[in-house]
């Protein structure tokens, strides 16, 4: 049985940092650019964009049919406690779902992608949706600091209508330390790339890379796209060089200076850039690598990859859409840079019972319409009542997450713990419900009554240690 | 003819500022004095048989996690009852309310209500840690200025309504200010100043809004047919009102209006048999610059849609159709929340008497005389709106007529 990937989804932060402006402050040299995170964004908020995407890619009819959730990441929230409660609730899956965490490592996106391949190949699992999201914290000043960015790509993987089939894995592992984090460290840690790069990535790579060759009874110039890990701009063209590839093969999955080294979710964005222009019986060639493992992937593209493409959110259109920061923004966004007090405690803890109540319908936005009068109300775990006509029979819906701005504010005065200026929003959705969150990537000036939003989820607040998640309002980023 | 049960004998207001030289056992003390010592056939306190207190946020805003007790156990009065009112901005007026009901029940003759608010024991930013209470989600981020706001986003959008026409309100407000002994701020402002002062939320610059205030007001009601023995000078209650909204910010349907407000006022309206033009002077409720345009609407005082050519025709103003807010209102005076609705109720009391200049205060009574509204149907109105989601509003309509 043919099993591949039946939709994919990107998602890259707006705000970029070109790498001249972190060489204007520790000196060096920059070229290219990072995508860096908001404060109130991570690795949750960007997986839960990348798998709508891909969701709405796969054409799908129903998050329900989604068996399992694999999650591959370099730096979770938490070493202790998923991740994926979070994404599950807020896409809407189903309960009875197999739910996986794979990390430790740059290639746990491909770990996790291997894994849920062979849970449909098993037929354990009809779909599958694997997300691989990354944000690797980087001390100020360090050479990783240069390189790393943040992003998304998740894949749903199934055996029906793939647009690409994966046909071959080999792997390659030894006992390699060049990058790692100890459970107290703050930052990755690098050993001296003299002796990494030649003795950890090139060993590793060079290495999966002529294993599957000789697996497969294929010789490099059969793919038309390669995509390699890319911890920085010089290891992947010496591969290349090395396995007397072209740069041609190279260019679609190249995003290395775009937007940095985004460690596990790499290879899913460079795929998906690959996907984003591969047509009908491409060979590709993915390989990754992490601290002494790589795979090497050969897939091939199949025909529905055509009619889907109308359902894409390209990697492109991320790109075109950013905002550039400066060093100090960029500090803050990682919360590096901050005023020294304490932000103001929150009325319920992100621990309490009440977001355990509350958190499936505020993340997925499901509302209670009335049988009688039709009004949608919210939140349903505190409306048993109709507020308009006090009928007690409801159905659920599931919010539109566009709409338009009926009115707005933006507050300047905000205390500690509070993005200031604040803009919040009251919006009619498209299906005419009324909505009020907070906020984001929004210029103060440009708010406007009517102008077109869409809700995603974000970071609100931290006590504890914990996160509290809710939707909130940002101008439509891709149309 | 209107509901007329209940007569007002006696007010006070402390001067109202940030008070950080006095507790709030002392604001009421001082407020419980100046009511007593202002009746004008004198007052014996024996005759007080229940009180109210209004104090919106004792928790969150100073000492107090307050019981009806903080305030008859400061005053001497321990013993007779004593309950504790809070309803967001109406707490002052919803407690004369429930005073007004405790003795039109015909349990008691004569009752204290008083409201008190220690605004300043806190910092700005605590005070502005609001923000975070609530629920985490839904409120994440409302304060009152993000709820008034978007008021007055959607009201310029859809009506036209100015920022200048804003700015006429916190100008008109100031001026009326200076002439009042209890008002926190008594400085005149331009419109200019209004634009030159910061964005707070937009489209609300710091001079569109309130000040943090301490103060308290008082004061005592009795029967109507017992007040003879108290004034020859009563003020009765002609009818109240108080109206709700839903509760969260996306379940309001008009963000032109406060429903509540609309309400509380048609209730108050009917109960007194009158209509919004026999109202000679109004106390409202002007958090903010939007709320009092829309306020002018909502009283029925001009068309929905005209509040902004309201007060940019001067019909506001001291000499106008409605004399709106003659003490400074909350933009001059200040607003500490539970004594902001007893303070209008003050202030209307001395207005209707036309004896402004003989308040009992702290003032000069030449320049008290400047803010003295004509009076020529008798008829005063209170207002005030609030809570979260602007969701509850109490209007009381007072007369000098018997």
């Amino acid at each position: 049985m043919a099993v591949g990937i039946v939709g994919y989804g990107v998602y890259i932060p707006k705000s970029r940092i070109k790498r001249e402006e972190i060489a204007k402050v520790w000196g060096g040299r920059g070229k290219g650019e990072n995508a860096v995170l908001n404060e109130n964004e991570d690795i949750i908020t960007m997986a839960i964009e990348a798998s709508v995407n891909a969701f709405e890619h796969s054409g799908l009819a129903d998050v329900k049919e989604i068996d399992a959730i694999y999650l591959g990441t370099d730096s979770p929230p938490n070493i202790e406690h998923s991740s994926i409660g979070v994404i599950a609730q807020t896409l809407g899956a189903r309960q009875d779902i197999e739910v996986m965490d794979f990390t430790t490592s740059t290639r746990a996106g491909i770990a996790a992608l291997k894994a849920c391949v062979d849970a449909v190949k098993a037929g354990r699992i009809k779909y599958g949706l694997v997300i691989a999201s990354d944000y690797r914290p980087a001390s100020p000043g360090s050479n990783m600091e240069m390189f790393f960015g943040g992003g998304a790509g998740a894949f749903i993987v199934g055996s029906k209508n793939t647009i690409a089939d994966l046909e071959e894995v080999y792997s390659y592992s030894g006992n390699f330390r060049d990058n790692w984090r100890g459970q107290a460290d703050t930052y990755v840690k690098d050993y001296e790339p003299r002796f990494t790069r030649q003795y950890g990535y090139s060993e590793y790579v060079l290495n999966s890379v002529r294993g599957l060759l000789s697996k497969t009874g294929l010789t490099i110039d059969q793919f038309q796209h390669i995509v390699f890990q890319q911890p920085d701009a010089r290891l992947p063209i010496e591969m290349a060089r090395k396995l007397k590839a072209t740069p041609e093969q190279t260019k679609a999955g190249s995003i290395f200076d775009d937007i940095g080294d985004t460690g596990a979710a790499c290879l899913f964005i460079g795929l998906s850039s690959v996907f984003d222009r591969a047509v009908l019986g491409n060979r590709v060639l993915a390989v990754s690598y992490g601290s002494g493992t790589s795979d090497a992937l050969y897939l091939t593209v199949r025909k529905p990859i055509e009619k889907a493409r109308k359902r894409c959110k390209p990697y492109q259109s991320y790109l075109a859409s950013n905002s550039y920061i400066d060093y100090p923004q960029y500090l803050m966004g990682k919360g590096v840079l901050k005023k020294d007090e304490e932000p103001a405690s929150l009325g319920v803890s992100p621990l309490s019972p009440f977001m355990w109540r509350a958190s499936a319908e505020l993340y997925r936005l499901i509302g209670a319409k009335c049988l009688n009068c039709g009004y949608v109300n919210f939140p349903p775990s505190q409306r048993k009542i109709c507020i308009r006509c006090g009928n007690t029979e409801f159905k659920e819906v599931i919010f539109s997450r566009r709409g338009k701005i009926h009115t707005f504010c933006v507050n300047y005065y905000m205390p500690p713990g509070f993005e200031s200026p604040l803009p919040i929003i009251i919006a009619d959705l498209d299906d005419g419900v009324r909505h009020r969150a907070l906020g984001t990537e929004m210029i103060p000036e440009e708010i406007k009554i009517d102008m077109p939003i869409e809700l995603v989820l974000r970071k609100l607040a931290s006590e504890n240690n914990v996160d509290l998640y809710g939707n909130v309002f940002r101008p439509i980023r891709i149309k | 003819m209107g509901w007329n049960k209940i007569a007002i004998v006696g007010v006070g207001i402390i001067k109202f500022g940030e008070l950080f030289d006095k507790d709030w056992e002392v604001m009421v003390e001082e407020a419980y004095l100046n009511t007593i010592s202002n009746v004008d056939k004198g007052f014996n306190p024996k005759d007080i048989q229940a009180a109210w207190i209004a104090d919106c946020r004792p928790g969150a805003h100073g000492t107090q996690t307050i019981a009806g007790v903080s305030l008859v156990g400061n005053i001497g009065l321990a013993g007779i009852p004593c309950t504790h009112i809070e309803n967001g901005c109406p707490t002052g007026s919803d407690g004369f309310r429930n005073a007004c009901l405790g003795v039109a029940s015909g349990v008691y003759d004569v009752a204290l209500v008083l409201g008190a608010e220690k605004m300043r024991d806190k910092s700005t930013a605590e005070m502005l840690s609001l923000a975070a209470q609530g629920h985490p989600v839904l409120q994440r981020g409302e304060t009152a200025m993000t709820m008034f706001a978007p008021q007055a986003m959607r009201h310029m959008h859809e009506f036209g309504t100015t920022k200048e026409q804003m700015a006429m309100v916190a100008v008109k407000n100031h001026r009326n200010g200076v002439y009042d002994p209890y008002s926190h701020y008594r400085y005149e402002i331009t419109i200019e100043d209004v634009f030159k002062s910061p964005m707070v939320c937009s489209p609300l610059n710091l001079l569109d809004c309130c000040p943090q205030t301490d103060g308290a007001a008082a004061a005592i009601i009795c029967r109507a047919d017992l007040a003879e023995k108290y004034t020859d000078k009563p003020v009765y209650v002609a009818g109240f009102g108080m109206g709700t909204d839903t509760f969260y910010v996306h379940e309001k349907e008009d963000f032109t209006e406060f429903v509540a407000s609309v309400r509380a006022a048609k209730q108050a309206y009917s109960m007194a048999g009158i209509e919004p033009k026999d109202i000679d002077v109004a106390e409202v409720h002007d958090c903010f610059s939007i709320t009092e345009i829309i306020n002018y609407e909502d009283l029925g005082f001009c068309k929905k849609g005209e509040g902004g050519k309201f007060i940019e025709q001067g019909k506001s103003d001291l000499d106008g159709e409605v004399a709106v807010n003659p003490s400074g209102g909350l933009m001059s005076k200040g607003h500490p929340l539970g004594a902001t609705g007893i303070a209008q109720i003050a202030e209307l009391f001395w207005q209707l008497r036309e004896d402004v200049r003989n308040s009992n205060g702290t003032g000069d009574p030449s320049v008290n005389e400047k803010r003295q509204a004509k009076i020529k149907n008798g008829y005063g109105l209170q207002h005030n709106v609030g809570g979260r989601g602007i969701s509850n509003s109490v209007v009381t309509i007072l007369t000098r007529n018997k």
